[in-house]
């Protein structure tokens, strides 16, 4: 064994000794566990949303399907033409993925979606995954507050190979007094997943008309081939460009000219245009250098601003400044100028137990205004001049796009 | 496998019962479960940590696995592998975890230990960076680190984990361990 192989041994020793040797009480009866909010388990967080979800059945709109599911199909509806964009308030409507309960032998769990009105948190719609689809697995929003894209996915296989999976694209209406006309799913033909790939990170240019995601073909072959994808929905277009494992697109500037990526390896924020050549990310792409202090908090010892000290880096939609959410023990969200790389201002430092991450799911123009997501997905806020405001958010929410 | 006394083996914790344990008398199932629990929750609490670097995230997964469990104890047809069947199910939601997260644009995180003079003794710096440079790696790869270098499983069981073939294993755990080596190095 070499020295790193050694080390790796130690360090995992280590890490899994900082968990004690008494396991927490095992919770067997389904309702307790529903009733605990304490520490939601996987379980528990899917029982309240679909008491929720029940709760609002009257105006759960039946999902219109413009076309059998998995079956290619021309449509005026798949054919995306741009939307007007703002980003001057903060939506009125997002698209939620919430845990469905685990079903028969079902060990990962599924996701389904709901419209819901960010100032009440009431439901608007609930969507469940079109047929042969099990679950969600992302979702984006452009920048009119009534398009949407989801992507679903199959059930997956015994034997690693990667499911199927496929993009919606999704309109809402939450005025119409008819259930079944709040909300209009439509399968993307110009965002097809080729069988074998596994794709993540869908993210939806502000107009609604280029469709961003990262493509993974190491499951279950060891040999990767990533890519970064932007499809173009109205020409039906396709721009690919190979990237370093686990590239992720993160969000778009508002006239769409920049994709921002986070690129795994030693820590980038990269753009990229939807027009750039070639067949490659890195020459394709110029990165943004973002560097900052330490990261501090009592009791700890600074934690140096690296990619291991901060999750995702999203451009501000005027493309000036990069807005990144840290994690480490406290959560922070930090803004830099695009243009030095220098830090213009910590916006918040909330204090997160558990998990200790955050997302930010939309900003203003400036970056001045974002919704985050807290801790696990626990709760959400819109933070702004660093005062932070809690807004409805329901338990078993995984993720969700404005 | 830690084990436990075979007397706490039949308690049940219930949420609500406080400090406290009660019996789930009358229930062979319950007791069954929470004897695996009290047998092996702790190590699979832990292994879920190791991967994914959340107390939380871990726990759950490992409830929703026993759970899972006892839902279907009644019709599990080969006891003699229900350990095999807990591990798998807890790499599985792991991995569902990992994708998940993937999906929300997030890394796993990493909980700094709060420092001590023991620890600095030990030199759980250079752990600490060990740690952080394995949370940069994709999924897939730290799982079959963790599955070899903390389990000390060989490529055949991390194959049938993985549902991948034995040359996979091979070919991740060299790619797995040279990009380590190179965050490693570029972070010195």
């Amino acid at each position: 064994m070499n020295q790193l192989e050694e080390r790796l041994r130690t360090a995992f020793q280590e890490k899994a000794s900082r968990i004690p040797p008494e396991a927490p009480p095992l919770r067997l009866d389904p309702l307790r566990r529903a009733a605990d909010g304490s520490k939601a388990s996987v379980t528990r967080r899917w029982l309240a949303p679909v008491a929720a979800a029940a709760a609002v059945a009257a105006v759960a709109a039946a999902v219109t399907m413009a076309g059998a599911a998995g079956h290619p199909m021309q449509s005026a509806d798949s054919v995306v033409r741009p939307v007007p964009v703002s980003f001057a308030t903060i939506p009125s409507y997002y698209v939620a993925l919430v845990r469905l309960p685990l079903s028969g032998n079902a060990t990962e769990v599924d996701m389904t979606a709901q419209v819901r009105a960010t100032g009440t948190g009431a439901v608007i719609a609930t969507l469940p995954p079109p047929r042969p689809y099990v679950s969600y697995e992302g979702v984006s929003a452009a920048a009119d507050d009534r398009t949407f894209v989801l992507e679903a996915r199959g059930r997956l296989h015994r034997d690693g190979a990667a499911p199927t999976e496929r993009f919606y694209l999704l309109r809402i209406n939450p005025a119409a007094s008819l259930a079944s006309q709040r909300a209009k799913l439509t399968p993307l033909q110009a965002a097809l997943i080729p069988p074998s790939v596994v794709v993540s990170d869908p993210v939806l240019s502000p107009n609604g008309t280029l469709l961003a995601f990262s493509t993974d073909v190491i499951w279950p072959a060891a040999d990767s081939a990533d890519a970064v994808v932007i499809d173009n929905l109205s020409t039906g277009t396709r721009r690919q460009w190979s990237a370093p494992t686990f590239t992720q697109p993160t969000s778009w500037t508002a006239n769409g000219r920049y994709l921002a990526l986070n690129v795994f390896g030693p820590p980038q924020v990269r753009l990229v245009s939807p027009d750039a050549p070639g067949d490659r990310l890195i020459p394709a792409s110029r990165a943004v250098t973002v560097d900052g202090p330490p990261l501090r908090a009592p009791g700890h010892k600074p934690v140096p601003f690296d990619k291991s000290s901060w999750d995702t880096a999203s451009i501000t939609p005027d493309g000036r400044s990069i807005v990144i959410a840290a994690r480490a023990y406290a959560g922070y969200v930090v803004r830099f100028t695009r243009a030095t790389g220098e830090e213009v201002g910590t916006l918040t430092k909330l204090t997160a137990s558990g998990g200790n991450w955050q997302q930010v799911l939309w900003m203003n123009e400036t970056g001045t205004t974002l919704v985050i997501s807290e801790n696990s997905g626990s709760g959400a806020g819109i933070l702004k001049n660093g005062h932070y405001s809690p807004i409805p958010w329901a338990e078993g929410t995984v993720t969700a796009a404005f | 496998m830690e084990g436990n006394d075979a007397g706490e083996a039949a308690l049940i914790r219930l949420p609500g019962a406080g400090a406290g344990a009660r019996p789930a008398a009358g229930n062979p199932a319950a007791d069954a479960v929470g004897a695996l629990y009290q047998e092996s929750g702790a190590s699979l609490i832990r292994l879920a940590y190791v991967i994914l670097s959340d107390r939380q995230a871990a726990e759950d997964v490992v409830q929703d696995a026993f759970f899972s469990l006892y839902r279907r104890w009644d019709q599990l047809a080969d006891r003699d592998r229900i350990r095999q069947y807990l591990r798998t199910s807890v790499l599985n939601a792991c991995r569902s975890v990992l994708r998940h997260r993937k999906a929300r644009s997030q890394h796993v995180l990493y909980e700094l230990p709060a420092p001590s003079v023991e620890a600095a003794v030990l030199g759980s710096e250079e752990r600490d960076d060990v740690i952080r440079a394995v949370d940069q790696l994709p999924a897939r790869m730290r799982e079959a680190l963790v599955l070899r270098y903390y389990l000390d499983l060989p490529d055949e069981e991390i194959a049938r984990l993985m549902r991948v073939r034995n040359g996979t294993v091979r070919s991740t755990m060299h790619r797995a361990l040279a990009t380590l080596s190179r965050i490693l190095r570029e972070g010195s």
